[in-house]
């Protein structure tokens, strides 16, 4: 007797709930719940809404409970991050990379020169010949081009800056730093007006 | 000279016996198929890492896996709770799995997500550890069911042998990474020492490869010196695919590939039972294809309320989305392993022992592909 009731609270309580789910996924999004892998595009939401401290916050639960794909979590927490100017977080998470033993020698370059910018404002020199020789070593890698164009976009050298974020977008059209860099060289612009 | 016109050609002893046609059996249940998609995902993914396709965002290279893990993955997950609600006499037979399970589940899972660094991190590590043992124990299944149907019986020691082959995938991943196996179940100063790292490295890299793919070869030799008939090759082909998933590709690939592909591998085997199932019902007036259409599609409807809507639910109430998600596919993971466990035993009065009977060889059996 008491197992056919459970039998029926449970079967009640799991389409309740599936139906909640689709409800309240149609109402929030205007949609069906998405055919995405798991909860990025959740976080990606968040992030997009302003909520960059919650968003990062999930980012520790899936550490957490995500563990085979934790070197793609700490990559998005640095992207993230980077595209918020999050400088610290950035570095936090290329730290963890490094620990993890997943990041190869031109990652290390890069990050020692977003050490390097943030550890000494206003003394870009030593930056931009690092991330200049860089470039001609790997004149096709976004990351580089697009490394260049804060160290210049820092400088205020916003035409030279603007160019490289165009080459990096050039190379991969949905490469999100390059249009963070972009959106910063206009955001300057309309400050220089 | 009559006992060489007796013996049967070898050609269809190693063929097998198929339960739809040899093409169907070898590609999608004998796992045929994922050799050749891990071939086409393999090659982009070692040549992008030079490229431009490098540069490519995860949801970029990866967009056309979650329609299939949909189609796969969710609809093979809930075909094991149709099975069971739809074979015969479940109800009586498994009354607390049939009735009580549900409820306990959903109560583990809303406790795992309450503490999802606590609870929720065990539950993780459990469902991942076992997802390779669950692997491990369908290819035995098949093995021996393909064995038996095509009237190769295999003897006591033949058949541990091939259930320890049929295991090393499964301790391969265990002493494997971090958070599964012997890393989530030692602690992390054992794991951490240099002499175990050196171990593990070598068992990895050297040890395991050699016996997941050798042990197939020794078994086949030694069933067919020992019962003098050979093993189908299909029971072989089942093995060593559940091998090279876990060899071939890191962890989150591997978990990927051979979900996606045990999900068509059980499909195809689920779907078989089911309508023969039907089918022998004196009252039944559906074809095959009516059949196959009422349980793949109610399958597939159950995967996505199970694995994209209720997550949502969660979230309503309040909780994270990395944790309703994450948890919610654990727990139905964890379940359908349970379940697998009672709904593909071959009892003698089950409906199971008179489909894995029906047109076959005459012979023994004693386990099950789930």
């Amino acid at each position: 007797m008491w197992l056919r009731a459970t039998f029926w609270l449970g079967v009640t309580v799991s389409l309740a709930g599936m139906a909640a789910g689709l409800l309240y996924s149609i109402q929030r999004d205007r949609s069906l719940p998405r055919l995405r892998l798991a909860y990025y595009p959740g976080i990606e939401q968040l992030v997009d809404a302003g909520e960059y401290r919650q968003a990062l916050d999930q980012f520790d639960v899936a550490i957490d409970l995500d563990f085979l794909r934790r070197v793609q979590i700490y990559q998005e927490i640095a992207r993230i991050a980077l595209q918020n100017d999050e400088l610290d977080d950035h570095l936090r998470a290329w730290d963890n990379l490094i620990k993890l033993r997943a990041i190869d020698a031109l990652t290390q370059v890069n990050l020692s020169s977003f050490g390097f910018r943030r550890g000494k404002p206003g003394d870009y020199r030593q930056t931009e010949e690092l991330s200049r020789e860089l470039r001609r070593q790997l004149p096709h890698q976004p990351g580089v081009n697009c490394n260049l164009g804060f160290v210049l976009l820092a400088q205020d050298r916003l035409d030279e800056a603007e160019q490289f974020f165009i080459q990096a977008l050039q190379v991969n059209p949905y490469f999100g730093p390059a249009r963070q860099g972009l959106a910063g060289v206009q955001k300057a612009r309309a400050l220089h007006e | 000279m009559n006992d060489r016109q007796d013996k049967p050609a070898v050609g269809p002893l190693l063929l097998g016996k198929s339960f739809v046609h040899p093409l169907f059996d070898y590609l999608l249940i004998g796992g045929g198929l994922s050799l050749l998609v891990a071939a086409l995902v393999y090659w982009p993914a070692a040549t992008a890492s030079s490229g431009d396709a490098g540069n490519l965002t995860f949801d970029e290279r990866f967009a056309w896996i979650p329609v299939l893990i949909l189609l796969s993955n969710s609809a093979h997950f809930a075909s094991s709770t149709v099975r069971l609600y739809s074979k015969p006499e479940t109800f009586h037979t498994m009354p607390f799995l049939t009735m009580g399970f549900p409820l306990v589940c959903l109560l583990v899972t809303s406790l795992c997500i309450f503490y999802p660094g606590n609870l929720g991190a065990q539950l993780n590590s459990l469902y991942l550890t076992w997802s390779p043992y669950h692997y491990a124990a369908q290819a035995y299944g098949l093995a021996v069911m393909y064995s038996y149907r095509s009237g190769c019986v295999l003897s006591l020691a033949n058949k541990r042998l091939l259930r320890w082959t049929s295991l090393l995938p499964f301790f391969f991943m265990c002493v494997g990474g971090e958070g599964v196996g012997l890393y989530w179940l030692l602690p992390d100063s054992w794991m951490a020492n240099p002499r175990v790292d050196l171990l593990v490295m070598y068992l990895k890299k050297w040890v395991f490869p050699a016996l997941i793919f050798g042990l197939p070869t020794i078994l086949f030799a030694k069933v067919w010196v020992n019962e003098r008939r050979p093993l189908p090759l299909i029971s072989l082909l089942v093995l060593i695919t559940n091998g090279l998933w876990f060899v071939t590709f890191n962890y989150l690939q591997a978990f990927t590939l051979a979900t996606i592909f045990h999900g068509v591998q059980y499909l195809a085997i689920v779907l078989i039972f089911h309508v023969r199932d039907r089918k022998q019902r004196p009252e039944n007036r559906h074809g095959t294809f009516y059949h196959v259409a009422w349980f793949y599609g109610l399958s597939l409807m159950l995967g996505y309320g199970l694995f994209h809507c209720l997550p949502w639910a969660y979230r309503l109430a309040g909780f994270g989305v990395v944790e309703s998600m994450l948890l919610v596919a654990a727990a139905i993971n964890l379940h359908h392993f349970i379940v697998d466990g009672y709904i593909w035993r071959l009892g003698k009065q089950d409906s199971n022992r008179t489909i894995v009977d029906s047109d076959q060889t005459p012979g023994s059996a004693t386990s099950h592909p789930g």
